[in-house]
């Protein structure tokens, strides 16, 4: 769905977006992450068609931005992380407006119902948006972004402000999004938030992806595995250094940690040679590695490329 | 009939039915007391008089607010992100911010017609044509000026082109108000024309133009790539119109072309200057354009390309024209020396106050350039030559400011050591601050 390659975006004197190429599938959500001032907003502006890059490509549902920009807003939502709205208009003023000055000609009246009843403003149509509190005026602006449907929807800190049972309604409402076929981008600094609707991430560093990867257990390459032993634990670590699949090994005292590379069937051959080998295993079992320790192991990380 | 949701939203935001009785009644008021007070016309004069204050001042302002609304309440992303062409954009925000102004001003141009007693029907129309074209001129002129002030001013508090803006409008209402004024008809390429009827016109084609002005510089907001041609296409038509002045029919051809080619040399170095100093400069202009040749990307280079390079670019033409018509026959070496190298070192003049706006625009901090840069410029053609004539160093004066027309041989070569020293200067600038990429941290 959004394909970039070579992508290179410059301030004066500073290379924002570093030859960055990256693939997001379509119906996808996805976390991109990155500490602050790691170029997460400019790649974003790039991906909407707001900033021209220096040099690459970026196709968004077939459509090449940089060459296009304009052609490809009818497929792309943006709302940028300070965004503004018009005061003195009304909810449903505002919500019309974006459906015409995205194209949408017809069934005005039903989209513009439909959105509100999604983002549950229905009772504020008729409230002028200067009067709605910052929660509802985030909804208003996520409205104005997807009430044409598009296809992409990039959001840059769409949480930032909201409490948490708007929070948990924003999340809800992007998987609702995601199963009716559009794909997200979202960057967030509130990553357990992202680890309930995001189905992949994408990390970036210093202008650079360092990392894109999916996430939950059933798409990992490699896993980490936590192994309780009824002695010490030095004998076992050798026999677990020894073995191919055993990217890490730490240790302290009887518990081990250790990152294997493949699936079901080599966590299974790994706890059978354990056991055959007569290691005093007493319990194994695989760690789920939640958004926070993966992202933070990212950014420790050197960079990939 | 589908309208322009542009034009509905600001329809929602400015038409209402209290603002309607508020500057009905007020406009009424206006005109009755001062039918009960003046003597004949006088409410047609008034009726004028509330036209310039509504529909140019107060439109005016709108005009340009249409735009800076949307920088300082941070909507003009979601603008961006919309489908709509420039086109809707444009007339959208030119027509639909200042309906309140137009309604007064119908208002007062209606009163005018019906009011002024001595003019035929057709002149009192060509008057309210000339009032209707000054009124978009001057809304589509602060458009434009917010427009080109959004790259530079992200706040909407744009005031240098704002000021670029009232400048250009003085000069215009100058140049109209010394032919209106002044008795006897415009002569123009040798033929006489009626002075209101060609301020009719000229003000109608140059309201159109500005429209149009408009309609560009959405294209460049709305990241719809466009060519400089219609720049190129402007400063022609000036070139043209004010040839027109000073050419007469009776000239031999090569005369005639002499003065078009110094015409259009001094209104595309005039373009240079005005587009230079208000528009947005890109510091990675030249990284930019370096890329797209290196990689042969032609098309990206043109769309590109800033307006005042298109603009050097074309004085470039018409100096080379100015020194290639001296040598015609016709005319003496010292002709070639006067009025060529006159032209080259114009052109010289331009290219080295452009890079000395860019030494400035390289540096460490991106406010006051012009500022900076202007001061500069006055040091060099006006405090520092008078020093040094005022102590006698006549001779020493010419290093920084030659004398162009007594010796223009030697003025052209000190103005390009100019442009090589201030090159480098700048050069070495670019390549500390701007070239030496490094990756954020």
């Amino acid at each position: 769905m959004i394909e970039v390659k070579d992508l290179i975006f410059e301030y004066p004197g500073q290379r924002a977006i570093d030859d960055v190429g990256f693939f997001i599938e379509r119906d996808s959500v996805t976390a991109l992450v990155g500490p602050n001032g790691a170029g997460k907003t400019t790649l974003m502006r790039c991906l909407c068609g707001l900033e021209r890059p220096l040099s690459g490509t970026i196709v968004v549902d077939g459509i090449d931005v940089v060459e296009q920009p304009r052609r490809s807003h009818e497929r792309i939502g943006y709302l940028s992380d300070f965004f503004g709205l018009y005061d003195d208009l009304h909810v449903q003023q505002c919500l019309r407006y974006a459906a015409e000055a995205n194209g949408m000609t017809s069934d005005l009246t039903d989209s513009v119902a439909q959105t509100a009843a999604r983002l549950g403003l229905t009772d504020r149509l008729n409230q002028r948006v200067g009067e709605l509190s910052r929660g509802l005026r985030q909804r208003v602006a996520i409205g104005q972004a997807m009430i044409h449907n598009p296809r992409v929807l990039v959001l840059d800190e769409p949480a930032s402000g909201l409490d948490p049972e708007a929070r948990h309604d924003l999340a809800e409402l992007f998987k609702v999004l995601q199963v009716s076929g559009m794909t997200l981008l979202v960057s967030s600094h509130i990553l357990a938030e992202l680890e309930t609707y995001a189905t992949e991430m994408l990390v970036i560093r210093d202008g650079r992806i360092i990392e894109q990867r999916k996430l939950g257990a059933r798409h990992a390459a490699h896993h980490f595995v936590a192994i309780d032993c009824a002695t010490d634990a030095a004998d076992t670590c050798a026999l677990l250094s020894a073995r191919p699949e055993i990217r890490s090994v730490t240790s302290d005292r009887n518990r081990i940690r250790c990152e294997i590379s493949g699936g079901d069937d080599a966590q299974r051959r790994l706890l059978k040679y354990l056991i055959d080998s007569g290691a005093p295993i007493v319990n194994f079992s695989i760690v789920e590695r939640d958004l926070q320790r993966s992202y933070l192991e990212s950014i420790k990380e050197p960079s990939a490329t | 009939m589908k309208l322009n949701p542009e034009f509905r939203r600001n329809l929602w935001l400015e038409w209402n039915v209290h603002r309607l009785i508020l500057v009905g009644g007020t406009l009424a008021g206006i005109f009755v007391l001062v039918r009960y007070l003046g003597t004949d016309n006088i409410v047609a004069n008034v009726a004028l008089a509330m036209f310039v204050l509504t529909t140019m001042a107060w439109g005016g302002h709108r005009a340009g607010d249409s735009m800076l609304d949307e920088l300082r309440e941070r909507t003009w992303d979601s603008q961006r992100m919309s489908a709509l062409d420039p086109w809707s954009m444009t007339w959208g925000k030119l027509f639909g911010a200042t309906v309140m102004p137009w309604f007064a001003g119908a208002i007062s141009l209606a009163v005018y017609f019906f009011e002024r007693q001595g003019p035929t029907v057709l002149d009192r129309l060509q008057v309210v044509t000339v009032c209707v074209a000054g009124g978009i001129l001057i809304q589509a002129l602060s458009l434009i000026g917010a427009l080109v002030g959004t790259r530079s001013d992200k706040q909407g508090k744009s005031t240098l082109t704002s000021w670029a803006a009232v400048g250009v409008l003085a000069l215009l209402s100058g140049y109209f108000s010394i032919y209106y004024r002044s008795d006897g008809p415009v002569v123009w390429y040798g033929d006489e024309y009626e002075r209101f009827n060609f301020l009719t016109v000229s003000l109608t084609a140059l309201s159109i133009w500005m429209t149009f002005g408009v309609y560009r510089t959405m294209n460049a907001e709305l990241a719809v790539a466009t060519r400089p041609w219609a720049w190129i296409a402007f400063v022609v038509y000036l070139t043209v119109y004010f040839s027109g002045t000073f050419i007469s029919s009776s000239w031999p051809l090569t005369r005639s072309l002499s003065v078009f080619a110094g015409m259009g040399l001094a209104v595309c170095i005039g373009g240079t200057y005005v587009s230079a100093f208000a528009l947005y400069r890109d510091p990675l202009t030249f990284r930019r354009l370096r890329t797209y040749a290196e990689t042969g990307k032609w098309r990206r280079f043109l769309e590109e390309t800033p307006i005042w390079m298109a603009s050097l670019s074309a004085a470039t033409v018409f100096m080379v024209a100015c020194a290639a018509l001296v040598l015609g026959p016709r005319y003496s070496a010292e002709r070639v020396e006067t009025i060529g190298l006159t032209a080259i070192t114009i052109w010289l003049y331009a290219v080295r106050d452009v890079i000395l706006l860019f030494y400035f625009t390289y540096g460490p901090s991106h406010r006051r350039v012009e500022t900076s840069t202007v001061i500069c410029l006055a040091l060099l053609y006006w405090v520092v030559p008078s020093i040094f004539e005022s102590m006698g160093l006549l001779k020493v004066s010419w290093l920084v400011r030659p004398p162009m027309w007594d010796r223009p041989i030697l003025a052209a070569v000190i103005i390009a050591v100019h442009v090589i020293v201030f090159g480098a200067l700048c050069y070495g600038r670019y390549r500390q601050r701007i070239a030496p990429t490094v990756r954020v941290s």
